[in-house]
């Protein structure tokens, strides 16, 4: 949960940096658009994206608190009206979607609602691109999607079938490996190079 | 005569001394013109106007002299100014590497979840050999971890 906290804090800092880099861009001699000089009205930080994040972080704790209770049907309707907010374009915006809709797949997996953690998934997928942690996350929950599908099928006597999602969750389960792997490559490269 | 020559080789004395006093920090100006870097306490660049209205130029430091008072003084504000900076590059750097560390954290801990979920549904050789792959890709990347983050929390 602390995580989930960081990520949308440090969204929000960045946010509020890029504001501030275009308030010291406008501190220059000649007039820029959107500076207060040029266009009083014109809001120096992009206010869509920080209502965004600011609703988010809202719903994400209201989440934990229907968890903490217990209340998994709860948490999955607080995180439901997160991925319905009319979502600015933004990186930060599609992190924060796809993490949402990998934490609703696993809520809906926990109450064995496996197609609704499958779609859940899929949404989620197409928001983040490459190798990130957002997408090697949704890969991992959807290889235990696919392990949980496995098993259903497998109880339902239907082997075939089983034995393919099966070997969904097995690759999908490897891929999320890999992305996490590179992930951590680059964090720590870029920790060495500073 | 005689209670007049101690007086003036006091003064003699006395004038030597900081004539040598001066010429460690600035060559002598000629006459009683006051030196340019005296007058001009601003830093401005080009000469200060004499009273004689001739200019003289700050003549440069003898090499391995120590710097004027006032050379000295900007050199330490230039200095203070360089370490002030060098700490806000370096503290930076530490939150941008912490930063890093928890992404790779966070990461790794996802990488753990899948290679646990991944080897425990494997169930034939096949499925073991990726298994195996995963737990080594595992086990370097939290060696990695270690190594430059310390133990994650």
């Amino acid at each position: 949960m602390k995580l989930r906290w960081l990520v949308l804090a440090t969204l929000a800092l960045l946010v509020m940096a890029g504001g501030a880099l275009g308030l010291a861009a406008c501190r220059g001699e000649a007039p820029l658009a959107g500076c207060p000089s040029a266009e009083p009205a014109a809001p120096p930080i992009d206010e869509p994206v920080m209502a965004f994040l600011s609703a988010a972080r809202a719903l994400h704790h209201q989440a934990d608190i229907h968890q903490s209770t217990g209340d998994t049907a709860g948490a999955i309707a607080s995180l439901e009206r997160l991925v319905a907010l009319p979502a600015p374009k933004a990186v930060e915006v599609d992190e924060v979607l796809a993490d949402a809709h990998a934490r609703l797949a696993e809520l809906r997996l926990d109450l064995g609602d496996v197609e609704g953690a499958g779609r859940d998934v899929t949404e989620g997928l197409a928001h983040v691109q490459g190798a990130t942690y957002f997408r090697g996350h949704l890969l991992e929950v959807a290889g235990r999607v696919e392990e949980a599908r496995a098993a259903t099928l497998a109880d339902a006597g239907k082997g075939d079938e089983a034995a393919r999602a099966k070997a969904r969750a097995v690759g999908l389960l490897e891929e999320a490996v890999h992305v996490q792997e590179q992930v951590i490559e680059r964090a720590l490269a870029d920790a060495g190079t500073r | 005569m005689s209670r007049v020559a101690p007086l003036l080789l006091v003064c003699l004395s006395l004038t030597l001394c900081r004539c040598a006093a001066d010429g460690r920090s600035a060559p002598a100006t000629p006459g009683n013109a006051p030196a340019a870097d005296q007058a001009e306490p601003t830093g401005a660049v080009g000469p200060a106007p004499t009273a004689s209205g001739m200019q003289f130029a700050p003549p440069p430091p003898p090499p391995g002299a120590p710097p004027a008072p006032e050379e000295g003084k900007h050199e330490r504000d230039a200095r203070r100014a360089a370490a002030r900076a060098e700490l806000d590059r370096a503290q930076g750097e530490l939150e941008a590497a912490t930063g890093d560390c928890a992404a790779a954290c966070r990461a790794l801990a996802s990488m753990e979840r899948a290679t646990l979920h991944l080897c425990s549904i494997a169930d034939d050789t096949d499925d073991q050999r990726r298994c195996d792959d995963a737990r080594q890709r595992l086990t370097t990347a939290r060696n990695h971890v270690r190594a430059a983050c310390g133990a994650c929390s």
